[in-house]
């Protein structure tokens, strides 16, 4: 990487729509999952401005260069808390619905699981909100979550095991489902996908 | 992946739990976020932060050129448009709106962006080309501009609706221009839900009576021109691969009030 001649316009551009359309979902959820809609889209165009002027930079493989425009997005965000302190890491939000019904496994258990852990996800720092979610929902690998964050593997496999243990301890602390949930089961069918 | 840091119930409830669990691409936004990257220059010398413009400027020039020549644009750059033809019903030549119904266009421009209704602003600029409705409102602070389908007019489209484009030069334009010159402001591929367009705004001097923009697909588009001000926009068409609407310069054929006409090359 680095020796290559300059691209011209048109190569540079061509390869800059393959990056985009590889990586523009990704990216735009990584913001979804941070941001409120109406920002999603402004905060999404901004770190691929960046992209298209720092096209040289950016990893070939397409896993890399993922998690080097998460890397982007991540600062991104954190620069633009205009007034707000800056935090070390983002918030993650939890999706705002739990829809009563579940397709696939209508089970209750499943579902006061969801419950349980929508109620414990905000009791989570922000920083292992982000690791958790790196993983779980934005489908990185340690290696390249820590990239994203800028940390090393080591240490972010380390907040991951530290998230993991204080989610669990808030689902064990958690209140037990309510008198009413647990004769709901027999009512609920079925479905499969 | 979420199997490997919790149990299989627990990670199954997380998976549920994603915020863009239901997302899926607008292919509308993709498109048009696309195109705004691509206006920009990437040559530029970046910022520290990597900050860019905000939205509502997709890219912004200022050049005050004789009537005699419009001075080189920014390279035009070629965006994919995929997709159907958009802007049905548009047409080429606008009609004026009545005052009341520039005032509620302008109103909703505001409000689309984020500003209060009681905003008191000028409307500079308001017609239609068919369904679609052209605005230009300035109030103290700035200047801005919308596209929006007729049924948007006299509502409050939240600042997320995507059915209307608001744009525009930012701050408001106060250096004089020359009497027979035309000052582009503005020159740029926008885009709503319904698809792409090419948009260019800016003044014309005092001995000016009318533009019309000579598109790179050969389409006439007549200006409006108001007070000062023109403005035109039309649909940025379909290719799929590069589309000559936005890799074309579009030519000006402006005209004077002594009956003269200039063309101007893009």
């Amino acid at each position: 990487m680095g020796n290559e001649p300059a691209d011209t316009g048109a190569d540079r551009e061509a390869r800059f729509r393959q990056l985009y359309a590889a990586t523009y979902a990704d990216v735009s959820r990584f913001v979804l999952r941070r941001v409120p809609h109406s920002h999603v889209e402004d905060v999404t165009a901004e770190v691929f401005v960046v992209a298209w002027r720092r096209l040289p930079d950016i990893p070939e493989c397409p896993g890399e260069a993922t998690a080097w425009l998460l890397g982007v997005a991540r600062l991104t965000l954190q620069n633009n808390s205009r007034g707000r302190q800056r935090y070390a890491a983002l918030a993650v939000r939890v999706a705002e619905n739990v829809p009563a019904q579940v397709d696939g496994d209508a089970d209750a258990d499943l579902l006061s699981r969801r419950l349980d852990l929508a109620a414990a996800w905000p009791r989570l720092s922000p920083s292992h909100q982000e690791a958790i979610a790196l993983i779980a929902w934005d489908g990185l690998s340690t290696a390249q979550a820590a990239a994203v964050v800028g940390v090393s593997p080591v240490a972010f496999r380390l907040r991951v095991s530290r998230a993991r243990r204080a989610l669990r301890r808030h689902l064990e602390e958690s209140p037990g489902p309510p008198p009413g949930r647990a004769a709901q089961p027999p009512q609920i069918a079925r479905r499969t996908r | 992946m979420t199997r490997a840091l919790f149990d299989p119930r627990t990670g199954a409830a997380l998976g549920a739990l994603d915020p863009a669990r239901d997302a899926v691409v607008d292919p509308g936004r993709y498109e048009s976020t696309l195109a705004r990257v691509l206006a920009v220059d990437p040559a530029q010398p970046t910022t520290g932060s990597e900050e860019t413009p905000p939205r509502r400027r997709v890219r912004r020039r200022r050049i005050a050129v004789p009537a005699g020549v419009l001075a080189a644009t920014a390279a035009a750059t070629a965006v994919l448009v995929a997709g159907q033809p958009a802007y049905a019903d548009w047409t080429p030549v606008p009609v004026a709106l009545s005052a009341g119904e520039a005032t509620e266009a302008a109103r909703s421009c505001l409000a689309h962006q984020g500003e209060p209704g009681d905003t008191p602003a000028d409307v500079l600029i308001a017609d239609r080309r068919g369904p679609w409705i052209y605005v230009l409102v300035a109030s103290a602070q700035q200047e801005s501009s919308c596209v929006m389908p007729e049924s948007l007019v006299g509502t409050t489209p939240s600042t997320t609706d995507r059915r209307m484009h608001a744009g525009g030069a930012g701050e408001v334009l106060t250096d004089p221009v020359g009497a027979r010159r035309v000052d582009v402001a503005i020159w740029s591929a926008s885009g709503t839900d319904e698809g792409l367009f090419m948009l260019i705004e800016g003044r014309v001097g005092s001995e000016v009576a009318g533009v019309e923009v000579l598109t790179p697909t050969g389409k006439r588009v007549t200006a409006s021109v108001h007070d000062g001000r023109f403005a035109a926009w039309w649909p940025a068409g379909r290719s799929s691969t590069r589309t000559p609407e936005l890799t074309g310069a579009p030519s000006l054929q402006v005209t004077m009030t002594d009956g003269t006409v200039v063309t101007v090359p893009g």
